[in-house]
């Protein structure tokens, strides 16, 4: 028997990922995030509803959503996946780890204001970048995530966020309008990914009955 | 020929089993995994797993928590301390000797 130590890291890693949840997950919170921007768009002009959804309603609801969406992401995965192929909780990464993490993320958003400069400053007549930059960092993260854990589905619900992104750029609605349909069709994708692994997933391992041990 | 025949000096022969091996990095990568995940990914039977983490829960390598999940029994397992210390050494120690015997 040889050991491939990296290859077993690597798939312990890999098995968040395996049930699709998390991607329901994700999906559900962008859905959640394109109403609020639905929410946005239809509150009357300089309304004190417009007010409290423009000035003061973002935070408190992205982080309820965060909130609803990681319970219900939790009770998925204990009521599907636990019981079927076990449990794994990963905790807090290493100090080293999260140093590195840091710096990743701190780069990638020096690089995405320096592109959102860029384009703001450059862009031609009806072309709108903030669909298209929300596109480039839901795919630089979904392609980390795919080359870190070797799921590669995740490529492809990576390129059809970057089109999406990139068509709405180019050819949308307004700035309004094509926000809210960059999360629809960014949680669209995520769905679709996340459900499809799901399904194969539960038709892969049927529910063990009796004791663990 | 078992792998404690030829091990190299000074390695950790507890962790360089096969399939204890398997074990420790798994639970050296996470914080925590139950016996069945362990199961599935060693392939082993409930009895060999079962004795091989006695083996290194008597080291003080990891620690087993019994608990329940509604009415099913849930093992917990956990690497301690020491055996992520054990687990770098053994690491460190093995790429060690694979580079002097290239």
């Amino acid at each position: 028997m040889t050991t491939d130590i990296k290859s077993i890291e690597r798939r312990t890693v890999r098995y968040w990922f395996e049930d699709g949840i998390s991607e329901l997950g994700v999906g559900g919170l962008c859905a959640w995030l394109a109403l609020y921007f639905l929410g946005q768009s239809l509150a009357p002009e300089k309304s004190t509803i417009q007010f409290i959804v423009d000035k003061i309603g973002f935070l408190p609801w992205f982080f309820l959503g965060f909130w609803l969406f990681r319970r219900i992401t939790r009770s998925l995965k204990q009521n599907l996946t636990y019981r079927r192929t076990g449990f794994v909780s990963y905790g807090r990464a290493e100090k080293k780890t999260r140093t590195r993490k840091a710096l990743l993320a701190g780069t990638i958003a020096g690089m995405v204001s320096f592109g959102f400069a860029i384009l703001w400053t450059h862009k031609p007549i009806g072309f709108d970048p903030l669909p298209v930059i929300s596109g480039l960092i839901f795919t630089l993260v979904l392609i980390l995530l795919a080359f870190r854990t070797g799921a590669w589905r995740l490529i492809l619900a990576a390129a059809a966020i970057a089109a999406s992104g990139t068509a709405l750029s180019l050819w949308g609605w307004g700035e309004k309008v094509n926000l809210i349909a960059f999360y629809a069709l960014t949680s669209i994708a995520l769905f679709v990914s996340g459900g499809v692994t799901l399904a194969l997933y539960l038709r892969r391992n049927p529910v063990q009955s009796g004791e663990e041990e | 020929m078992s792998p404690e025949a030829w091990s190299p000096e000074g390695i950790d022969r507890l962790i360089h089993e096969p399939a204890r091996l398997v074990v420790v990095t798994i639970l050296n990568a996470v914080e925590s995994a139950d016996f069945l995940y362990l199961q599935r990914e060693t392939g082993l039977t409930k009895g060999n797993l079962s004795a091989h983490l006695a083996k290194l829960e008597e080291a003080g390598y990891v620690t087993i928590e019994k608990t329940y999940r509604g009415k099913i029994p849930l093992t917990i397992l956990r690497l301690t301390d020491k055996g992520r210390e054990a687990f770098r050494g053994y690491r460190t120690q093995w790429q060690a000797f694979i580079r002097k015997t290239r």
